[in-house]
């Protein structure tokens, strides 16, 4: 009878023993840790003395780079100026990190490189939000707030900022001072291009045409279209395809710092020159921008990275 | 001692009771209706009993279904759109609702049968009428019962084509009032119900011409005009050219080519705006090409297209179509929000542009679209002519287009007139809940997206299955058998 | 026997309080409602001054920076350049919007400013970003904010500005219409007679002829209001007189909606030619 007893007490011991402990949903760490990841994120921001590169990828498929953007963080004034293929240190604009919607978001604020991309399209930028997903050592993953269309699901798609440690392509990037378009003698005469490719592929040369805009385009580009009203160093001229039989593709290009670059956009018209044209020249190249290493007296040196940075495209464009 | 059992107080007493229980009315309180309803006894109870047999236009959620319409997000009212976006993308599963969709339509389709089946099956022994008044009321029961059929098969089954009616799926069909146990209903070919609606339409017709003396006249009411043009649609759509030319003519016999005058409509939109205009636009009363017309108490059927806030308007296509200001017809549009939205609603209901807690009046069949029919007819039989068709053409464009031109009957083929009725019809009828079925008749692809200039998010390929909606939820849960449309 | 039973019932009591104790009752701290019209955090800049000292002096809170709770997702836009911003608020806002209404209409400044103004430098798109030219050049879908778009595209000089607070007062016109309504009796004289989107391709005189200030007028009601007060503030008295002689319409319209302003303090005339003289004197 004893241990009848004794055992029963000691399973009803067990039992009452092994309760689940009631835990609350903790608010404060959520807020904590908002807060802590913004704290953060400014100082990994303003760590980097030669600021962070994102790399931008149009949307178009056949195009296998992605442009860089060096972007350098003040975090005391708000400010941030960015290099890219549109301009060296563009006159820079405001950002701000705050976590308004629960978590951190990096906000490019005022009008910029980055949301002339964003306005343009068809490009991975689809927002001007970012929320910051992670704070690494070298990475910072950011996501657009919105993919871009009011029928869509919330967040686009994950980019990755790295810290800038002075890879090689940069120095090759800002070796040349000579504007690309000073060099008029290139212009108005068919060129030949070779390209090789890092992943291998065979390129058939192609025949093409730098040509000048007219007067009354640029007119109207300055004025009304985003990449060049948001950044006053691009220029606009054509990187003309002209192949042995067939029409020419004459689509709107620009050149900007040290690089030559074509967009594809909706929001302008005609088609050939905003939208299909460059889309055509992608399509043949590969890549939707060329950074010019070197301006030599017959050619000129051009290269693309793709999203990690390494040189996937290596080329000539001239009088080969 | 012993009890006399049977005392002379207790057999007077047992002799009175059962008297008295006798005497009680007891079975005249069990034969009395117990509801105050009527004993369905003399012809005039069944003639009444059709006031409630005809079927609201629950068809007319179809026009989302068309290249008529398009969806805009801005501008929707969410709740409203729930119930619509999922048959705007032509999925099988929606919400349910009390306004309409295809389950909405199913039951009241065949609710409105129902009564007919009454009548039908009662009238014939009913007292209190002559010969021809039975036949004025069976008539109109026979053509109800053949429209709600009609209906059903267009909507559930997949177009009449002559070589695949007799294996393609059409509804069950019934004739009778249901008074054993539940039946499981399986569903006839659409050939089977397209004979079973002529046999019963023809007859109908007989039956009215015959009692015309006590057949209504009221256009709310099935008459032989409006019959007529009911059969004139049946063969248009059969592929039978020459019937549907003859029961066309049948109408313009009756009525003339009485086409609505347009212009004097769009005064009152001057003088007294778009309220008064759209209350009076389905008057049958001022209106005489309106054969036959529903009144309807609240939005029900119209709660897709019928204010500005049901997310769905003319696409653009269908508005660039009657946009011209040539066109009478561009007047009978309301803008929808801003200027941004760019959208556009049809006016024809009083419903529209924002009065959705209104009753309104829909027309069922209109002269239009007889002579529309009679002219499709003629240019697709091969003894037609072009100038034959084009009688009826102009006299619909005649008070369509300010200034008017006659067509040059010289530059046209029978072809290309098609085209030219086609587009007519086209024009004449957004929003009146024609157009899938002409959609699905003629073969017309459909593309239908989310937001404007976005890729389609589903394509309707010409004879897509999808054209024969599937049958509803409900009917498969009570009738598990049943057989569903292909997919 | 007893002990096991008392040393049993010490240990439940033990456990019984460490059961209770298992719920811990911590109260869910809630932060307080975020309020983004708050003060910018952080080191302001020039403009963050400027727009400071015209809600302490108007009442108005300028945005040029936004999170994505300010306007709602569904909106697509870009912020404006900093200079441009800058340009704008001093010029527009303050030059020739809020001062001028302090000065001469102070009681129509009070009751109808909006207590915020947002500065967009593209237009507003409501399907994407790419939605081309179905956008709009201002934001009022709510009575207390105002917002102007494509101050990026803005010409600031005299003439741009000057032709901008056309669209300013347009737009605005809008939020009154909103919120007190433009009334019945405004809508009746031209029912029937608006060209819905057939309005691109009527000229002025068309319009005009037809008893609309403006093609774009002739939309329908809500913007033949906001294009009246547009001619308004954009044409002088004189210029109006000639205009409304065309249709009597035009002048039973121009009737209601001067007097419409005129009994919410303001002289859409007077505005005119303050404006007119204010933009002269800017430094552009």
């Amino acid at each position: 009878m004893k241990t009848i007893y004794s055992i029963t007490f000691f399973a009803a011991m067990l039992c009452l023993a092994s309760c689940k402990k009631d835990v609350l949903l903790d608010g404060n760490e959520s807020i904590q840790r908002s807060n802590a990841l913004e704290k953060e994120l400014k100082a990994k921001l303003h760590s980097a003395p030669d600021g962070w590169i994102m790399f931008v990828r149009t949307l178009n498929p056949n195009v296998i780079t992605a442009a860089p953007i060096i972007m350098k963080f003040d975090t005391v004034s708000s400010k941030v100026s960015m290099t890219s293929m549109y301009g060296k240190d563009a006159e820079p604009s405001l950002f701000s990190v705050s976590a308004t919607t629960g978590m951190p978001q990096l906000t490019f604020s005022t009008g910029s490189t980055l949301s002339a991309m964003y306005e343009i399209g068809n490009t991975n930028v689809t927002d001007h939000f970012f929320k910051v997903l992670k704070v690494g050592a070298d990475t910072i993953e950011v996501q657009p707030y919105r993919k871009g269309q009011a029928s869509q699901s919330e967040g686009g798609e994950i980019i990755k900022m790295v810290r800038n440690t002075k890879p090689a392509w940069i120095a090759d990037w800002q070796k040349e001072t000579t504007k690309f378009m000073t060099r008029q003698d290139l212009f108005g005469y068919y060129l030949s291009t070779s390209m090789t490719y890092a992943n291998g592929q065979p390129f058939t040369p192609l025949r093409m045409v730098f040509l000048n805009q007219p007067a009354g385009n640029i007119t109207f580009f300055k004025e009304n279209y985003p990449t060049m009203t948001n950044n006053k160093q691009v220029e606009a001229f054509s990187f003309a395809y002209y192949p042995l039989t067939g029409a020419a593709v004459q689509p709107l290009s620009f050149a900007g710092y040290n690089s030559i670059f074509y967009e594809s956009t909706t929001g302008f018209s005609p088609a050939t020159l905003f939208n299909t044209g460059p889309a055509t020249i992608m399509s043949l190249f590969k890549t939707n921008y060329f950074l010019i290493r070197k301006l030599n007296p017959d050619y000129i040196d051009v290269f693309a990275l793709d999203k990690d940075g390494k040189e996937v495209i290596t080329g000539r464009i001239g009088f080969l | 001692m012993k009890m006399k059992v049977f005392k002379t107080k207790n057999i007077i007493a047992a002799a009175v009771t059962l008297l008295v229980w006798s005497s009680t009315g007891c079975k005249k309180f069990t034969e009395k209706p117990y509801d105050n309803r009527i004993n369905l006894e003399f012809t005039e109870h069944y003639q009444q009993v059709l006031v409630d047999a005809y079927p609201q236009r629950q068809e007319m959620f179809t026009d989302i279904l068309t290249d008529d319409y398009q969806y805009h997000a801005p501008t929707a009212q969410a709740s409203m759109v729930s119930y619509f976006l999922p048959i705007y993308l032509y999925n099988d599963e929606y919400p349910e609702n009390g306004f309409t969709n295809p389950d909405v339509a199913y039951r009241e389709f065949y609710a409105k049968i129902y009564r007919a089946n009454i009548v039908i099956g009662g009238v014939g022994s009913s007292t209190r009428g002559t010969q021809e008044f039975k036949d004025a009321v069976m008539g109109e029961a026979l053509i109800l019962r053949a429209y709600g059929h009609f209906m059903l098969v267009n909507l559930f089954g997949k177009h009449y084509n002559a070589a695949t009616a007799a294996t393609d799926l059409g509804v069950p069909i019934v004739t009778q009032v249901n008074e054993e146990r539940l039946i499981a209903y399986k569903r006839a070919t659409v050939k089977a119900v397209y004979e079973q609606i002529e046999k019963d339409a023809t007859e109908g017709i007989a039956l009215l011409k015959k009692g015309a003396a006590f057949a209504t006249k009221n256009p709310y009411h099935f008459t032989t005009a409006s019959a007529s043009a009911f059969m004139s649609r049946l063969m248009l759509y059969k592929g039978d050219w020459a019937a549907a030319k003859k029961y066309s003519d049948d109408v313009i016999a009756e009525k003339g080519r009485v086409v609505r005058n347009l212009a004097s409509d769009l005064t009152l939109l001057t003088s007294s705006g778009v309220q008064i205009f759209t209350a009076r636009y389905m008057d049958p009363t001022t209106h005489p090409n309106i054969l036959m017309v529903h009144y309807s108490t609240s939005l029900s059927y119209l709660a897709p297209t019928g204010f500005l806030r049901s997310g769905f308007y003319l696409s653009t296509p269908a508005a660039t179509l009657i946009a011209p200001a040539g066109d009478l017809r561009s007047k009978l549009t309301a803008t929808v929000g801003t200027v941004i939205d760019a959208s556009v609603m049809i006016t024809k209901y009083e419903t529209q542009p924002n009065n959705p807690n209104g009753a309104f009046r829909a027309s069922y069949f209109s002269m239009e679209e007889v002579l529309l029919n009679r002219a499709e007819a003629i240019l697709r039989s091969t003894n037609g002519t072009v100038a034959d068709a084009l009688v009826d053409l102009e006299a619909i464009r005649k008070l369509r287009y300010a200034p008017y031109t006659a067509l040059n009957p010289e530059a046209f083929t029978k072809e290309t007139l098609l085209t030219n009725v086609l587009l007519e019809r086209r024009k004449e009828f957004i929003g009146e809940g024609l157009r899938w079925f002409d959609v699905k008749r003629l073969g017309i692809q459909v593309a239908h997206s989310i937001g404007r200039n976005d890729a389609p998010t589903v394509v309707l390929l010409p004879n897509d299955p999808r054209t024969a909606l599937q049958i509803p939820l409900k009917e498969r849960q009570g009738n598990p058998d049943i057989q569903l449309n292909p997919r | 026997m007893k002990k096991i039973y008392l040393l049993s019932l010490a240990f439940l009591l033990i456990t019984s309080a460490c059961i209770t104790g298992c719920k811990k009752e911590d109260k869910i701290v809630v932060d307080g409602p975020i309020d983004y019209t708050a003060v910018k955090k952080g080191p302001w800049n020039g403009l963050d001054s400027l727009t400071d000292t015209l809600f302490r002096n108007y009442g108005v809170r300028v945005f040029y920076e936004f999170n994505p709770r300010i306007i709602d997702p569904t909106t697509f836009y870009v912020p404006a350049q900093y200079d441009k911003a800058k340009l704008y608020t001093k010029y527009v806002v303050e030059k020739l919007w809020l001062e001028p209404l302090k000065k001469h209409f102070p009681r129509f400044l009070n009751d109808q400013k909006p207590i915020e103004f947002l500065i967009l430098g593209t237009y507003v798109h409501f399907n994407s970003i790419s939605s081309g030219t179905a956008a709009g050049a201002g934001l009022n879908a709510q009575y207390y904010r105002l917002g102007m778009g494509g101050a990026d595209r803005i010409f600031f000089t005299k003439a741009g500005l000057r032709s901008h607070m056309n669209t300013l007062y347009h737009e605005h016109a809008h939020q009154l219409d909103q919120k007190f309504g433009r009334g019945y009796l405004y809508d009746r004289v031209s029912q029937g007679t608006y060209y819905q989107l057939n309005f691109q391709s009527k000229t002025l005189a068309q319009a005009n002829a037809d008893g609309f200030f403006t093609a774009y007028g002739g939309y329908a009601p809500e913007e033949d209001f906001a294009t009246t007060v547009e001619s308004m503030i954009g044409l002088t008295r004189a210029e109006v007189q000639t205009i409304i002689a065309k249709n009597p319409k035009l002048a039973t319209k121009y009737e209601m909606v001067y007097k419409f302003y005129l009994d919410k303090g303001i002289d859409l005339h007077e505005m005119h030619d303050i404006l007119d003289q204010v933009v002269n004197t800017l430094p552009l």
